[in-house]
């Protein structure tokens, strides 16, 4: 009896995610112009600049950024943020390691005065080269502050 | 910065769609201003475009990291709006260049500052003067007399005010930071980012400036 007080919430959880999991297909355009890819983000990769994702066959794919149009980069945005925010709250995260999260500041993405701010050169590059041709990329804005982007001038 | 230059929802509008925004802190960096920490609910403080050009540089960048264009210090919200356009167009006719093979986008970045710079009023001399500091904002001396008699003869006839020229004791320095950022494209069109980031005292110099704003009262 005792056990069953464990093994139900177990269960529960492990069905419900599995209900969620099918219920939050996304899908993604590449580049390359194949089929469109219906998974499940799973993570973003700050150190490689890919996103993880898990198919429906329950399969996972690696999509570096460079090769998802450019329209489906803000999905990898929100994404990014909503991966962080977790991480900052100490909620475990599916997929995402200690490595590619952990406490690193530089892949945090902030949302301030209504502008999404990245701490990563690299990463923010990635984005803006994230267009479909060379018409679809923009420019990176750096700013470079004494302080931090809420407290600095 | 905080309270001012994102006052405008047009300009937080502009950066959100059409740029990609990072940032990062010189704290502990040498050739970094010093500032008294501002908390982000602080009044703002009165402030002139350029103020504190070692403690802000706002620049601009292509995706593969190549710098075209810059903003030192502070800069109001409505003329940071102007930058972020410049910066836009710049960005795409930069863009455009790639498919012609006889134009190189170093020769688009330099041309392009050269004519805002004339825009503004520069005269050639200005332009290609060579900077001595900040304390000039970067001119020579003959370079900051002839701006700040220009500055006074547009104040007095009644010209259209551009960037530092609405006739104030002010705008000499305020001329002085635009041309300073704008020669810096100039005489480094498409510079990388890790090469500012090794040596930014071409824009920065290797003074130090101190920043603290106050709105008074408390």
């Amino acid at each position: 009896m005792r056990y069953l007080h464990f093994i139900l919430p177990v269960m529960f959880c492990l069905i419900s995610g599995g209900v969620a999991g099918a219920q939050e297909l996304e899908q993604f355009r590449l580049k390359s112009g194949e089929d469109p890819i219906q998974a499940k983000p799973l993570s973003w990769d700050f150190q490689t600049g890919s996103l993880m994702l898990e198919l429906a066959d329950g399969t996972s794919r690696e999509v570096p950024a460079s090769e998802l149009h450019s329209a489906d980069m803000r999905l990898v945005e929100k994404i990014m943020t909503k991966q962080m925010l977790a991480g900052r709250r100490g909620e475990p995260v599916s997929g995402v390691t200690s490595k590619t999260l952990g406490s690193d500041r530089s892949a945090s993405v902030d949302r301030i005065h209504g502008v999404r701010w990245l701490a990563d050169e690299n990463v923010a590059r990635k984005i803006a080269s994230g267009g479909e041709g060379p018409n679809d990329d923009r420019p990176l804005v750096w700013f470079r502050v004494l302080g931090d982007m809420t407290g600095f001038m | 910065m905080r309270t001012v230059s994102f006052s405008q929802p047009d300009v937080c509008n502009l950066l959100d769609k059409d740029f990609v925004c990072y940032h990062t802190s010189t704290e502990g960096d040498a050739t970094a201003g010093m500032s008294i920490r501002h908390s982000p609910g602080d009044p703002a403080g009165t402030c002139i475009r350029g103020n504190g050009p070692q403690n802000l540089q706002i620049l601009f960048l292509t995706p593969e990291g190549e710098i075209f264009h810059v903003v030192s210090g502070f800069v109001p919200a409505d003329e940071l709006k102007q930058e972020l356009m410049f910066a836009k167009s710049l960005f795409d006719e930069i863009k455009r260049s790639a498919s012609k093979s006889n134009v190189r986008p170093e020769t688009i970045v330099v041309d392009s500052h050269r004519t805002r710079l004339a825009n503004f009023g520069f005269s050639e001399d200005q332009i290609e003067s060579r900077g001595l500091g900040l304390m000039t904002g970067g001119m020579s001396m003959p370079g900051m007399e002839a701006i700040m008699n220009q500055a006074g003869q547009m104040a007095r006839s009644g010209s259209q005010p551009v960037a530092g020229q609405s006739g104030s004791v002010f705008d000499s320095m305020i001329r002085g930071q635009v041309l300073t950022d704008h020669q810096f494209c100039m005489r480094y069109p498409l510079t990388s980012s890790e090469e500012f980031e090794r040596d930014p005292t071409p824009l920065v110099g290797n003074g130090k400036s101190f920043f603290m704003s106050s709105s008074g009262g408390n």
